[in-house]
């Protein structure tokens, strides 16, 4: 008989869905009866059958073995824990807490939200800025039909000595 | 202990337990321990192993309940994952430990599966689980042995859904070639 399904398909088929394959994929399901009929895919079936009974005893049976005669003795080493553990609760590292209480010295509850939101903002400010700063300088205004550079060049006195700006005329206002 | 600490969530226990609430741990350990204590010896196979591992578990719940974050998983989720976690530390380990000198005597007390009467069906299973992979055998413990969903198990190994299922897939198609491999090795026996 030729077959369009190969064992790979009808195994992986097998394994998603089960023996039953009246509730496999409809269009698979006329070549998948071609493919049960043949002897190999007996032999799945037979097998996947075998699988799911024992998968079935296996649950069946449940946590087969709670009801043994030492699970209370365990169940009780456990309840027992609180009487010999003591609990610790998980801090921030000292270093870590330090550095927040000296830029935070102050409690203060902050959602993550909040924090997430207020980040955002700072950073949408900071960038409208950096815009700002890198397209919009102004390097001169003009007034009066002249061009007056916004910048003070005060360079030219950078290297004076007190004196001189003192003896120098112009600093006096008649 | 009080009928209310018995009624709450698991979730709601452990921030009872995180509170150091030692009834609300009480609850827990009852509620769960013996099926994590099946769900270990499954992995192991040795009882006595499995208990400790268990109780391990159980301590670090109560020392350090703080690391659970109950938005972020069911506990149960988390708690399959630290108990499986251990189980496949446990059975690494075991390949490492040199044997002791002189270990061939045999040991004539009655193995684990001798002393919980282990069905021929249970032994037969755990045969067949023995030709899968570390995380076929976790995938199949987890959703024929222990009834958890395809998504909390899933989440218990860390995958998503799809993944999970062609793992599932495998393991099922390993465990049936097995199943057949043994047939056949019967009846040619049997001639």
């Amino acid at each position: 008989m030729v077959c369009e399904m190969n064992e790979t398909e009808f195994e992986k088929l097998l394994s998603l869905y089960g023996a039953d394959i009246s509730v496999w994929p409809v269009d698979r399901q006329h070549k998948a009866h071609d493919f049960a009929s043949t002897k190999v895919g007996k032999q799945l079936l037979k097998a996947e059958e075998g699988l799911v009974a024992l998968f079935a005893t296996t649950y069946a049976i449940g946590h087969e073995h709670i009801e043994d005669r030492n699970v209370n003795a365990f169940l009780a080493r456990l309840s027992d824990i609180p009487k010999k553990y003591v609990q610790q609760k998980t801090r921030p590292s000292r270093l870590l807490d330090t550095f927040r209480k000296t830029l935070m010295p102050f409690e203060i509850n902050v959602s993550p939200i909040m924090l997430m939101t207020h980040a955002a903002g700072f950073f949408i400010v900071l960038g409208m800025g950096l815009m700002v700063g890198f397209y919009g300088a102004i390097d001169s205004v003009i007034f009066n039909e002249q061009t007056i550079p916004t910048e003070i060049d005060i360079s030219d006195t950078w290297f004076n000595t007190a004196e001189t700006l003192s003896l120098n005329p112009e600093n006096f206002e008649e | 202990m009080s009928q209310e600490v018995k009624n709450l969530s698991d979730e709601a226990l452990v921030l009872h337990v995180k509170a150091g609430d030692e009834h609300a741990f009480r609850a827990l350990a009852l509620r769960h321990g013996a099926r994590y204590r099946a769900l270990a010896f499954r992995f192991l196979g040795d009882m006595a192993v499995a208990e400790d591992l268990v109780q391990e578990g159980f301590v670090k719940l109560w020392t350090s309940a703080d690391r659970f974050d109950a938005t972020k998983a069911k506990f149960t989720t988390w708690f399959h994952r630290v108990i499986v976690n251990k189980c496949l530390d446990e059975k690494r380990k075991r390949h490492l430990i040199p044997l002791p000198e002189g270990y061939d005597v045999e040991d004539g007390r009655p193995s684990a599966e001798e002393q919980l009467g282990m069905s021929a069906a249970h032994r037969k299973i755990m045969a067949g689980l023995a030709v899968l992979s570390d995380r076929e055998k976790t995938a199949v413990t987890l959703s024929y042995f222990d009834g958890l969903s395809n998504k909390d198990a899933a989440d218990v190994m860390l995958l998503n859904v799809k993944a999970y299922e062609s793992l599932l897939v495998r393991a099922r198609t390993k465990m049936r070639q097995n199943l057949m491999a043994d047939k056949e090795t019967l009846l040619s026996a049997l001639g």
